[in-house]
């Protein structure tokens, strides 16, 4: 029993999460609600547990491909666990545990009954399965079915709440999903046209030794992904839905959306480009130079963006697009290190963004303030809280000790052995600018007096727990990154095809 | 709506739409079709009657819950025939490979587990065509 879970681990993960997002909209005549949650942070731990183990084996032993249904490759659909995926797994292990857990406690009132509830967490789960299908997937056509369901899930998601804002934020982000997936798939299909397959190693292999004869073709294929997924993980000039759908949608939902979701269309570019497509002929094309470019825009763009801004939420959601700036600027650099750099942002930015989120989520929703400029004195209501919201903020700017500096110390040494100094110069303004807009909250909420009395208290017990996990999260990633970086750097590596496991 | 040939006529049909529905969708592996479409034909026998009938007497005969149990059944039915495999010590969703016979080719049973999948699939499919209704006919309220 043992070995069959454990050799079947990868495609069990997806089919877990996926088996418990529907067994939940039966659950609607428990007794016990508490129950109905304790369940799906089961499935979350559970994900984390595989993911870990996942990650060791990868770490150990080399990737492994796994077959469906025992069909080989060309035939049957196939997965591949890298130490992609392992790191992966493991920031959505990290992220949607202490989220689940932070929504466990209000999540009946936030959305209105107890059905839409069920249907949140069940959205939820099948986000999480969505992005674990992403992770493990070699298949392109098993990319595009994830993404789908992926960008649905995460759409829904945020007209969780049903009032007007939200319901607008969602349909725009409906309209632009749906755009980023028609051009994905027009992506995928000039892929399947030059090679005639589907899955991942073949269309290397296929291109390999053919790209040559194509190359315009091909490089209209790689533009309509760049923009696809582009979209969808909101790069600068493509991000214009995503701050009005993280900030109107209810706090859970926004650390989800904001720290993970996003992720996984990254992830899924890095499949495509890296193992689709392969290393050499990407960087023999001048995609990564364009990356470099709109990372470096979106770092100060987005920066000066959050700063305009005075509603809490809504300045987190364009430090969203900054921060995707950083991830986009390592995959441009085109270097192990670089990579390395920002597949660790991925990781870092997912605890830290979560935490902030659902901190700003409270102070918003036990003070009902949205607006900084009016938060004066919450630090004294609410220490925890806003505790963990400087921590979540120094990680943010690349405070040495905190995970976010790990990432971003990464990203600076790979610009450096690039020798690309301007890359340099925008890390470092793009940290002072992170400063810029999010100390002055915690300013505000610890040094200036309140006016009047105010009658709030502490965020709900549980939440606290969650935010808590979330920082002490961040402290040791930021102190003990030694597996988590080997692991990053080794899934550079593999992709960058300097090391062949794949 | 009262027209009384439009409810005779729908009350002949539905039993022959429901069944050729089935048939779609057993025959999946055997001829064109297959438990989508197989499912929408069912799911559309449903929804044909509560435009006739009406819908509250639709949502009595298939009650929001079953529709719900329905839709879960049919997924979780799918992964329960993907374990199979894995439970036999092979790979998840295998079918010959993990000792189901696979029959006589040609005959209704000839694909092993394939039948007993698309059967979860197509209630699936229908279950979610009525719920796809009842949503939109529920926004105009």
């Amino acid at each position: 029993m043992a070995t069959a879970i454990s050799e079947n681990l990868p495609v069990l993960l997806v089919v877990m999460l996926l088996s418990t997002a529907y067994i939940l909209p039966v659950l609607t005549r428990v007794r016990r609600f508490r129950l109905v949650e304790i369940f799906s942070i089961l499935a979350l731990c559970l994900t984390l547990v595989g993911g870990a183990y996942l990650a060791k084996e990868v770490l150990h032993n080399g990737s492994f491909h796994y077959q469906v249904g025992g069909w080989p490759a060309p035939w049957g659909i196939e997965l591949v666990i890298n130490s992609l995926t392992g790191l992966f797994l493991i920031t959505i292990g990290f992220v949607t545990i202490p989220i689940m857990l932070y929504a466990s406690a209000d999540l009946v009132e936030e959305v209105g009954s107890r059905q839409r509830a069920i249907w949140f967490m069940t959205l939820f789960l099948l986000l999480t399965a969505a992005l674990t299908g992403l992770a493990v997937t070699g298949d392109m056509f098993n990319v595009f079915v994830m993404v789908e369901v992926a960008s649905i899930a995460s759409v829904a998601i945020v007209s969780a709440r049903n009032d007007a804002a939200s319901v607008e934020a969602t349909f725009k982000y409906l309209m632009l999903a749906t755009i980023g997936s028609g051009f994905v798939m027009l992506g995928i299909g000039f892929l399947y046209i030059l090679t005639g397959n589907l899955n991942m190693g073949f269309i290397q292999h296929e291109l390999s030794t053919t790209w040559q004869n194509y190359p315009t073709a091909l490089w209209m294929g790689m533009s309509f992904f760049m923009v696809g997924f582009g979209v969808k993980s909101a790069l600068f000039p493509l991000h214009v839905w995503l701050p009005d759908a993280h900030s109107t949608a209810i706090t859970p939902a926004s650390a989800m959306l904001s720290s993970l979701a996003i992720k996984g269309y990254i992830i899924a570019l890095l499949k495509v480009f890296y193992m689709a497509v392969g290393a050499q002929i990407i960087l023999a094309l001048p995609i990564t130079n364009i990356l470099l470019v709109l990372g470096m825009v979106a770092i100060i763009a987005g920066a000066l963006f959050a700063l305009a801004q005075d509603e809490l939420k809504r300045r987190l959601a364009f430090s969203t697009v900054s921060q995707v700036g950083y991830i986009f600027l390592g995959i441009g650099l085109g270097t192990v290190q670089g990579l390395g750099g920002s597949l660790m942002h991925i990781l870092s930015h997912a605890i830290t963004k979560a935490l902030l989120f659902l901190a700003a989520g409270s102070i918003v929703k036990y003070t009902g303030e949205s607006k900084i400029s009016e938060m004066a004195g919450v630090g004294y209501q609410m220490p925890v809280t806003v505790g963990v919201f400087t921590v979540g903020a120094l990680s943010m700017v690349g405070i040495p000790l905190f995970s976010g500096f790990v990432s971003k110390w990464q990203l600076l040494l790979g610009s450096l052995q690039a020798g690309n100094y301007l890359a340099v110069l925008v890390l470092v303004l793009g940290s002072l600018l992170a400063a810029a807009y999010l100390l002055p909250v915690v300013k505000v909420a610890f040094f200036q007096k309140p006016e009047e009395k105010p009658l709030y208290g502490e965020a709900a017990y549980v939440q606290l727990v969650a935010m808590l996990f979330l920082a002490v999260l961040i402290i040791l990633v930021g102190t003990f990154p030694g597996a988590l970086l080997e692991l990053a750097q080794q899934a550079a590596r593999t992709l960058l095809g300097l090391e062949v496991l794949l | 709506m009262s027209d009384f040939v439009l409810k005779r006529v729908v009350a002949l049909l539905l039993p022959f739409v429901q069944m050729f529905g089935l048939y779609v969708i057993f025959h999946g592996h055997l001829s064109p079709g297959g438990s989508f479409s197989g499912g929408i034909i069912v799911g559309l026998g449903m929804i044909a009657f509560s435009l006739v009938f009406g819908l509250e007497k639709g949502s009595e005969k298939l009650t929001e819950r079953t529709t719900t149990l329905i839709e879960s059944f049919g997924t979780l039915w799918y992964g329960a025939m993907g374990l199979v495999g894995v439970l036999r010590g092979s790979s998840f969703l295998m079918n010959k490979g993990s000792g189901v016979p696979l029959g006589e080719p040609g005959k209704l049973y000839s694909g092993g587990l394939i039948l007993l999948i698309t059967l979860g699939v197509g209630l699936k499919v229908a279950s979610t065509m009525v719920t796809l209704f009842n949503a939109l006919m529920e926004e105009e309220d």
